[in-house]
């Protein structure tokens, strides 16, 4: 049963290839894809039916637009199919994060651009800082195993 | 339970029901029995599982292999042609994507509970000093010298049979043969449910097994 259960997470989880194995402190560029249309127009729905309607009416659904993120990695929570990605980044002189599950089809790619030396697994202590104070120690050797 | 993506990404919480193998085994017509029904059989066993009683019912039927659970199901006169005896009905035959389905199984136990588990009493204050916050409210008046039927209080509570309205079927997962329907089902993980689907023309049901 359990194994059941993982096998059918395992359908629905992007391959290795497709993540990079990216780190809390990493600066990432998130592509994130954009959906056309809400579900709040359909009225009298519970939350779960809305989900249920969306999910069919947007089955084939095109992405109309892809939106590029750029900021600090300071959150991974979960794993396997459940692990959300938090992107830490100051727009327009305000804090902005945005939370994906690496899975979902609304994240379609995430590049790493610069990779960070940090001492904690959550970066949430960047959120009382701005300015030069959120600069992270760039790690800029790369792992020799890696190579 | 565990949860999948639907096409634009977003995430849906859905429960895996691994469908079982359903037999027909009596069909029930109104000028021998005065109702319609199918009744059924599932969940293969080994042959010498079975009593001679059940071996019977199989043996009417003309069913060889050994099923000991039995389904019983009132069906439209329509959807009675084409039923033959010791036919198999299969999930992928039934189940279509976004059906909306009646999930119906036994909840879970939950043994004596007390009435705000069981209720959803507010209790007592837990701060100035209550000594018990969690005991039941008011039992009435003293008068009748007796409890009124009905009324809300500490008892057993749960492994009741239960039905979910209102759920669909996410998906068919025909390579691992599975069905995965948003929201909970009643019951432990392996129960046995029965989900009943909301068709025009009538309800057929199909057993299935929460994986």
């Amino acid at each position: 049963m359990q194994q059941l259960i993982r096998d059918y997470e395992a359908g629905l989880m992007k391959t290795e290839e497709a993540i990079p194995d990216v780190q809390p402190g990493d600066t990432v560029r998130m592509h994130i894809n954009i959906y056309e249309g809400g579900t709040d127009h359909i009225a009298g729905l519970k939350k779960i039916h809305r989900i249920a309607a969306k999910g069919k009416e947007r089955r084939d659904t095109k992405v109309e637009r892809v939106q590029v993120f750029e900021g600090t990695v300071i959150s991974i929570k979960g794993k396997g199919l459940r692990q959300k990605l938090t992107v830490r980044k100051i727009a327009s002189g305000v804090g902005v994060e945005k939370t994906y599950f690496t899975h979902s089809r609304k994240l379609a790619k995430v590049e790493i651009v610069r990779r960070a030396k940090v001492r904690r697994a959550k970066l949430y202590y960047l959120r009382d800082r701005i300015g030069k104070a959120t600069r992270l120690k760039e790690k800029r050797q790369v792992r020799k195993a890696e190579k | 339970m565990t949860s999948a993506f639907d096409g634009a990404g977003t995430t849906v919480p859905v429960t895996l029901l691994q469908p079982l193998e359903v037999v027909v085994t009596e069909i029930k017509r109104p000028e021998t029995h005065g109702y319609c029904a199918v009744q059924v059989a599932y969940e293969k066993v080994a042959d010498k599982k079975l009593n001679k009683p059940l071996k019977g019912i199989l043996a009417k039927a003309g069913v060889t292999e050994a099923y000991r659970k039995f389904y019983e199901s009132r069906v439209e006169p329509a959807d009675l042609e084409g039923m033959e005896l010791g036919q198999k009905i299969a999930a992928q035959d039934t189940v279509k994507n976004w059906d909306e389905i009646k999930i119906t199984g036994t909840s879970k136990g939950k043994g004596f509970a007390g009435a705000m588990k069981r209720w959803g009493f507010a209790g007592q204050t837990r701060t100035h000093g209550d000594p018990d916050n969690r005991r039941p409210m008011s039992n009435n008046a003293t008068d009748p010298a007796r409890v009124f039927k009905g009324s809300r209080r500490p008892g057993r509570m749960g492994n009741q049979t239960v039905s979910i309205k209102g759920a669909t079927v996410f998906e068919y997962d025909a390579e691992l043969d599975l069905v995965a329907v948003t929201g909970s089902v009643p019951g432990p993980n392996g129960a046995t449910v029965f989900i009943t689907m909301r068709t025009e023309r009538a309800e057929q049901v199909v057993e299935v097994e929460e994986g």
